[in-house]
């Protein structure tokens, strides 16, 4: 190494650094110093970063049909130039050694190499087979077209509802809480609330690791000397917890009673808002034996009544919260000068009762009035860079349509045949079969009930790291020979090791791209550089496949007039885009969301053209043409001040109440123990989660070594209580074991996380430990979203 | 020969001496402070060293936290860096 090129290196990693130190805007994307020193042989362009779902964007260096560099984009409102560790390298996770480079087939057990028209004609077979029992499993990775297409491609094409995507492990149960509280999903604030609120609460929420760009924005703040309270309530002390006012430790699953116990002393006090709740809201309840999404309505009397027995003293009791500190709680919420922004993801989503506590939080924030104004709103966030664009708005989960539409619904279905020309009655009318329910029909023999599915197909999501027990839900399928697995990804992984035939996917600046993030923010790329070798856009593939079937014959890939499915023309003249040497003729990505987008507006969600998403760094909808042929953007749903769908004079607006009245939905859910707790034979909590060096299983950022080398393996944190009754020491092996299924794992003792005792927790990333064949399948009855969070183990020394 | 760069948090009060303090150890380049945090990137001959380093820093009573932000090019495209 020349001393040049080290001073080059050392110059390019303080530049990167300083980008991340410093908040303040720039004029341009890119650091100008790294830009001269990186010369003008380096293109730059813009793109969202690959790794989670704040969306922050970069600016991605590309030289020789490479990418030699990363920077944050100081034009991005989002992230303005800063990056987290894993933003810095998602150049590099393009990169790893063992790029999958060629589709393979398992013969004899061993994949084997074949050509794309080979693995094409595979895939279309197992359809023909029986369509309705070939299902597609996606992901919150996806891009909005990719998961258009294969929205798509089932529900329009093969007309089977079996596809759901990955984002159900980890946001379905902020979705039924956003539809039963407001009758629409998604967030009516934006990260703007972390700019300007007076108290931050996270409600099992560990953003400073897994949001990291945006807890920087808080932590910006207080740097600056703003007065900012940080109020966590965790069950474990993580990184979050460090910089909190309040840390608020409360036992697995009791914060629905702390929610009550909130919502019984704004009741107890006066001190709710009146105004907002009589103008505004309704209250919610199930009675039913069959119970709804929706409900039924209840008195404001009855619910007071109901709330009667969350004392702060029963509360504490359950939560192990002190009535001190549910009384602080109750009396922020119960003062209007303060403005209050509650975060939250995967600790209240995958859990039992998601769907309650998702209603539970929008309650407290509805009842005190705590709501609509920037800085004051309940700002739910996702993991994945596109959950909410594509899982959530393009709707690719088993019930749904795009733009907010579901199949049960006949109207729904026929505005959706509309938009895809085919014939009235092709969408079946039942949903499909969500995650859980798709994988152990899958791992259920052919012909015993409810073993219909023979066929997943896997794009961007690793489900054999990922899903929860998986000797239930994987292992028999495997071992299955009438069941067939096809994976379409980037690097071998835990899918593409049980897999029988494997497709290798183009990644991130590989492709064009449109995502959305957290805060509605829907952000566009074009592809950089190459795949490696004969690695192809997930899109491409479906497209691929179903013109393997339009050629068989097969009706489903026709419309109405006879024409192909994904029928693309440039002037005049179809493109065959089902040929990969002609993929890249015209931008498919932009005929694809320009289809979708006519969806878009059915449910105020209003997408710009493809063409305003290229010259910003994303939009947030409802974004609405103005009379001078701009378009606006909307950063606060419901509020009349930014929302053009408010009424004038409104104020507020739930324009899609499910009570049909402009009111949002007070629900009373009651706290119930979980499906599992600890007893004498697994006497402790498992808690699972990510850490900050690794996106989800590790694929990707497993092969960045500098991520790699800060986060290698997997550990159990375990409390030194229990550390010192087991007799073990940090990096001593111990069995942590369930009724399910067991892993070996080094001890972590006050690690960077730190459990009470009886408590102990496990990251999934590592695919060398797979904790997922120890935690639980249970799943919320609304949602159907597993709960990761909590199960009941023991820990057993390990033998040398 | 690892090079990495990280934004150091540091005790509001004490940047400036924590910024002087540094800068006198010839592995560090630091940059200049923004409010309470700094840029800095680490030039190190071995990993253990670079290992050592950053464990005798996480240990400094002036910092409250490290965010690693390591733009190590060289292991993955020796050719495309100037
Ligand atoms: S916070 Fe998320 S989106 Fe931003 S750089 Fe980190 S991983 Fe990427």
């Amino acid at each position: 190494m020349t001393t040049d090129r080290r001073a080059f290196l050392k110059l390019a990693a303080l530049s990167a650094a300083t980008a991340a130190a410093s908040t303040a805007g720039a004029s341009s994307g890119i650091d100008p110093e790294l830009a001269k020193r990186m010369g003008s042989g380096v293109r730059w362009d813009k793109a969202p970063c690959r790794f989670c779902g704040t969306g922050c964007h970069v600016q991605v260096g590309v030289q020789n049909n490479k990418v030699v560099a990363v920077a944050g984009d100081q034009e991005a409102p989002v992230n303005r130039g800063l990056l987290c560790m894993k933003g810095y390298h998602v150049g590099l996770a393009l990169y790893g050694k063992d790029r999958l480079r060629t589709p393979m087939l398992r013969k004899d057990g061993e994949l084997v190499p074949i050509s794309w028209d080979e693995a094409i004609r595979v895939v279309a077979d197992r359809v023909e087979l029986d369509p309705k029992g070939f299902a597609f499993y996606g992901s919150g990775q996806w891009t909005i077209p990719e998961g258009y297409a294969a929205q798509k491609f089932m529900k329009g094409g093969i007309a089977s509802n079996h596809i759901d995507p990955n984002a159900r492990l980890c946001m379905a149960s902020a979705v039924t809480g956003f539809i039963a509280t407001y009758g629409v999903d998604e967030p009516n604030g934006c990260y703007q609330d972390l700019d300007e609120c007076d108290v931050i609460i996270t409600w099992g929420n560990n953003p400073a690791e897994m949001h990291p760009v945006l807890f920087s924005r808080f932590m910006d703040r207080r740097s600056r000397g703003e007065e900012i309270t940080l109020i966590d309530l965790s069950t474990r002390r993580t990184r979050t917890s460090a910089h909190a006012d309040h840390y608020l430790r409360f036992n697995p699953q009791s914060d629905l009673a702390i929610a009550n116990g909130i919502l019984h002393l704004l009741v107890r006090n006066g001190t709710w808002d009146k105004e907002f709740v009589d103008k505004h809201c309704s209250f919610r309840v199930h009675e039913s034996d069959k119970p709804t999404l929706t409900g039924e309505a209840m008195s404001f009397e009855d619910w007071k009544k109901a709330l009667e027995p969350y004392t702060p003293e029963y509360v504490a009791e359950l939560s192990g919260v002190s009535a001190k500190d549910i009384h602080m709680l109750a009396d922020l919420f119960g003062d209007r000068d303060k403005r209050i922004t509650s975060l939250w993801c995967m600790g209240v989503n995958q859990h039992t009762r998601g769907t309650a506590m998702n209603c539970l939080i929008h309650a407290v924030h509805l009842f005190s009035g705590h709501f609509g104004r920037p800085g004051d709103n309940p700002t739910s966030l996702t993991g994945q860079p596109s959950a909410c664009g594509t899982a959530r708005e393009v709707g690719t989960l088993a019930h749904a349509l795009p733009g907010g539409r579901v199949v049960a619904n006949a109207e729904h279905r026929q505005q959706s045949e509309d938009f895809w020309n085919v014939p009235s009655g092709r969408i079946d009318p039942k949903p499909g079969k969500h995650t859980v329910a798709m994988w152990k029909s899958w791992s259920t023999p052919k012909g015993e009930e409810g073993g219909d599915i023979h066929t997943i197909w896997v794009q961007v999501t690793n489900p054999g790291q990922t899903m929860p027990n998986r000797n239930l839900l994987i292992e028999p399928g495997v071992k299955d020979p009438d069941k067939f697995l096809i994976c379409s990804d980037v690097y071998p992984t835990a899918t593409t090791e049980i897999a029988d035939l494997v497709l290798p996917s183009a990644m991130w600046v590989e492709k064009n791209g449109v995502v959305g993030n957290s805060e509605r923010r829907t952000q566009q790329w074009f592809k950089m550089v190459d795949p490696p070798g004969q690695a192809r856009d997930d899109a491409w593939q479906v497209i691929a496949v179903a013109r393997e079937l339009f050629d068989r014959g097969f009706e489903g890939m026709k419309d109405k007039d006879g024409k192909f499915l994904f029928h693309m023309e440039q002037e005049g003249r179809e493109v065959p885009v089902w040929q990969w040497s002609r993929y890249y003729e015209i931008n498919v990505d932009e005929r694809l969301f320009e289809e979708y987008r006519q969806f878009s507006r059915l449910k105020h969600k209003d997408l710009a053209p493809y063409a305003e998403y290229v010259k910003a760094r994303g939009l947030r909808w409802p974004v609405v043409e103005q009379p001078d042929g701009t378009w606006r953007e909307t950063r606060f749903r419901f509020a009349e001040f930014d929302d053009p769908y408010v009424k004038p004079g409104a104020k507020h607006e739930f324009y899609h109440s499910t009570t049909h009245d402009g009111r949002a939905q007070v629900w009373f859910h009651p706290y119930t123990p979980p499906p599992e707790v600890p007893d004498e034979e697994y006497p402790m909590w498992l808690c699972t989660g990510r850490v900050i060096e690794h996106w989800h299983s590790g694929t990707m950022t497993g092969r960045v070594p500098q991520l790699r080398g800060s986060m290698p393996s997997a550990y159990v944190e375990v409390n030194r209580q229990d550390a010192q009754a087991l007799a073990v020491q940090n990096g001593d092996l111990v069995i942590v074991e369930s009724r399910r299924g067991s892993v070996t794992v080094p001890v972590w003792i006050d690690g960077r996380g730190s459990p009470p005792p009886g408590t102990v927790f496990v990251p999934f990333f590592d695919e060398r430990t797979k904790i997922n064949f120890v935690t639980l399948h249970e799943h919320d009855p609304f949602s159907k979203q597993p709960d990761f969070k909590k199960c009941a183990v023991r820990l057993r020394k390990a033998e040398a | 020969m690892p090079i990495v760069s990280a934004v150091i948090y540091a005790r509001p009060e004490h940047v400036g001496p924590l910024v002087a303090e540094l800068t006198t150890d010839p592995r560090l380049t630091v940059a200049a402070p923004h409010a309470d945090r700094f840029a800095m990137v680490a030039d190190t001959t071995t990993r253990a060293e670079d290992k050592a380093l950053w464990r005798g820093l996480e240990q400094h009573r002036d910092i409250l936290r490290i965010e690693l932000v390591v733009a190590q090019f060289d292991d993955i495209h020796p050719q495309e860096v100037p």
